[in-house]
């Protein structure tokens, strides 16, 4: 047992110094690479599967911790053509997303299922079409609300601009309940292999992974690495 | 199952787990392998059930900490105090197997009165805020100011004679009374209960609008809601909860104690990243700390002590049955912060008060109460309930706009964010949802082939930590059992 550690302290030991002698030099840089799955693998249809980001940025990596897990995003979209051009430039992440990443909507909230609040899906559901809906969201998210849903109570946030709690409040409105976009927090987690309306040979899920932590002052975001990876789906 | 067989069968699985260390050799040759998912309370208390059955077990914890929602903090505070950030109080009844672990392992239990709002001992100096006035027990008892409050005759008369917490059994009585067997909540005459929440019940039953406001049955499935009452009645947990208790030292003193009798057992910091099963086991990839490439364990069975909604971001492979998976991501948890307080002095003593135990009406406060001095500490801490994701110092402003004495002499105020704990983000389950117990129940007690499940959830009655170590030995004997 002791040898274990001895032997696995000096390779963490060892692995550490060789980053530090050929990353510390130039690392200001934004990468984020999905290290998992591998790109234009194949995973049955409907199984939940596992992903691993990691992420570095100004010398600090979620590696080490330096960057926190809450500020990795993973988007998960069906597509019934992955192999067209247009799947791997999705477009950028929703600001309410990077919002919801950021604050601490996930301690009590899921996407797609309860936890001790309701899900953003079941959220979205009941709102869309309502008028005035990001309006009272927004207003709920900033001031805190109870009995919409259930016995607990929406605590308040007032870390939360107005702009942000609004950006928030569109998301879950406009796309919360969009099953073929599914979203996973944290430099590991699982997503889910949800198939297209109508799966084809050329249908999969594209995922593509975000950095929503601060960015030095005139810095882009713009990552550099394997940000996006298409997993193709098969079987029924 | 019988009502006797049930108490049976309940009592077999408790009575059972606390052999000592010499009864594991007897069991050995079954060496059954089981991995158990988490080490907060379940975890722990699970993996210890098993090794007293003589399994052999392994406890893979995400986190670099055990104990989970039960956390016991020191930093921050003076004079070697302490807080319980998760799991606040033991209540006595009601904490029967938590107390046979109290015992077995030489902790102390020390009174804890008032704790998080509870109503005993009565009559102590509580003042409960209605309508921005304070109230006195004896002041709530008197006809004058329950019919000022828009109490109907009948709930007066009630509440002249009993405590508030009693206000259920004016309307309930019968329906507690003629439920025949507490070990499950359907078949007992009262299955189209669960269509309807708890809150129309009391409707039904002649409850004045501000005996429903007090009651709280909104969102409470009414099935569930009575068969709870009668489970806590079958245990003699009265509507009063009991009298309530901490550990000495902390309720992390718990996990502390299950977890030095599991030595090696546990791999702290040792995530789950995939859990595949089949008809003969059960095969779980993770990651050791500090090490990148995934490693796999197998074993003849696998119990989940992971609250659910950070459980199901694990694939499993097969999928869990449509039944397990609507449990897993239909369970609701609550989730709170407490917020504490450090004082130089009993500084309300100064103001006339004999206690602090107040409810109050602000949003970003909800009550406080004093939590027992340690000895030879000067300070005294106050533990506050209030909002998730508010900082202390705001929760702090808010106190002291609804005090009713004068200054006071805070110095410190700390809180744990559980909303933003990755690994335990939940506290207790909430009541099931009018129309869906039939869904969850008795689902949420049954394992998925080799998956077994335990939990806050997993028991008759969810309360607390003792239906966490309850779930866990019923668990442990089926395994073992199996």
């Amino acid at each position: 047992m002791l040898k274990t550690i001895g032997l696995s302290i000096a390779a963490l030991s060892a692995s550490s110094f060789a980053v530090l002698l050929h990353a510390a030099p130039a690392a200001t840089g934004l990468t984020v690479d999905i290290t998992s799955p591998a790109d234009r693998s194949r995973l049955p249809w409907d199984a939940q599967a596992p992903y691993a980001v990691a992420v570095s940025y100004d010398g600090k990596s979620t590696k080490y911790d330096e960057i926190p897990a809450d500020a990795v995003v993973l988007r998960a979209t069906s597509l019934t053509d992955a192999d067209a051009p247009s799947a791997r430039n999705a477009g950028p992440l929703a600001e309410g997303v990077a919002r919801i990443s950021q604050s601490n909507c996930m301690g009590c909230h899921d996407f797609a299922a309860s936890s001790a609040g309701p899900s953003f899906a079941a959220i979205g559901k009941r709102y869309a079409g309502r008028s005035n809906a990001v309006t009272t969201l927004a207003g709920h998210i900033r001031n805190g609300s109870s009995g919409a849903w259930g016995g607990g109570a929406m605590p308040p946030h007032p870390d939360l601009s107005p702009a942000q709690a609004q950006a928030i409040a569109q998301w879950i409105v406009a796309h919360g309940n969009d099953r073929a976009v599914r979203y996973s927090i944290g430099k590991s987690g699982s997503f889910r292999m949800t198939p297209p309306a109508k799966p084809g040979p050329r249908s999969g899920v594209v995922l593509s992974a975000f950095y929503t932590g601060p960015l030095k002052p005139g810095d882009t975001g713009k990552a550099t690495g394997r940000d996006t990876v298409i997993v193709y789906g098969s079987g029924s | 199952m019988e009502r006797r067989t049930f108490l049976k069968t309940v009592a077999a699985g408790i009575g059972a787990s606390i052999l000592p260390a010499t009864a594991e050799a007897q069991h050995s040759t079954t060496a059954k392998r089981v991995i158990v998912a988490g080490a907060g309370i379940t975890g722990l208390a699970c993996a210890y059930e098993l090794m007293q059955h003589g399994l052999d077990v392994t406890v893979l914890e995400a986190s670099g900490r055990y104990g989970g929602h039960v956390f016991t903090g020191h930093d921050g505070l003076s004079d070697g105090l302490w807080a319980d950030y998760g799991a606040d109080h033991l209540t006595r009844p009601g904490y029967e197997q938590f107390f046979r672990y109290v015992e077995a392992f030489g902790l102390e239990a020390a009174p804890y009165p008032n704790a998080e709002g509870s109503p005993l001992p009565a009559n102590n100096g509580q003042l409960t805020q209605i309508g921005g006035a304070f109230y006195t027990d004896a002041q709530l008892a008197d006809p004058a100011t329950l019919r000022m409050l828009g109490f109907n005759a009948k709930e007066v008369a009630f509440l002249a004679r009993h405590p508030w917490y009693e206000l259920p059994t004016l309307y309930l009585a019968d329906h507690i009374a003629r439920f025949d067997d507490p070990s499950q909540p359907f078949g007992n005459g009262y299955d189209d209960l669960d269509a309807i929440d708890l809150d129309t019940l009391y409707a039904r039953q002649g409850a004045s609008q501000r005996a429903r406001d007090a009651l709280g049955g909104q969102h409470v499935n009414a099935l569930y809601g009575v068969w709870r009452f009668a489970v806590m009645k079958e245990r003699g947990i009265p509507l009063s909860e009991g009298e309530t208790f901490h550990l000495k030292g902390g309720n992390g003193e718990m996990p502390k104690a299950f977890a030095a009798r599991l030595g090696a057992r546990v791999r702290l910091d040792h995530p789950i990243t995939a859990i595949n099963h089949d008809a003969d086991g059960v095969t779980v990839t993770y990651t050791a700390y500090g090490r990148d490439e995934p490693q796999t364990m197998r074993a003849d069975y696998l119990v989940n002590c992971i609250a659910l909604p950070v459980f199901r971001r694990i694939p499993v492979t097969p999928a869990l049955s449509p039944a397990k998976q609507y449990v897993v991501d239909n369970v609701t948890y609550s989730s709170h912060p407490f917020f504490v307080f450090e004082a130089e002095s009993k500084f309300w003593l100064d103001h006339g008060f004999t206690n602090l135990a107040m409810s109050f009406e602000h949003p970003d406060i909800q009550s406080i109460w004093v939590v027992p001095e340690a000895a030879g500490a000067t300070r005294v801490i106050l533990k506050a309930f209030g909002p998730s994701g508010l900082s202390p110092q705001r929760v702090l402003a808010a106190f002291r706009e609804v005090y009713p004495g004068k200054r006071d002499t805070i110095v410190q105020a700390l809180t744990h964010d559980w909303s933003k704990d990755a690994f335990a983000p939940t506290c207790e389950m909430e009541p099931f949802a009018s129309g869906t117990l039939r869904q969850f129940w008795p689902e949420i007690l049954k394992p998925d082939g080799r998956l077994y499940f335990a939990g806050t959830y997993a028991d008759a009655l969810s309360r607390g930590m003792e239906s966490c170590v309850r779930s866990a030995a019923r668990v442990a004997k089926e395994i073992a059992d199996a």
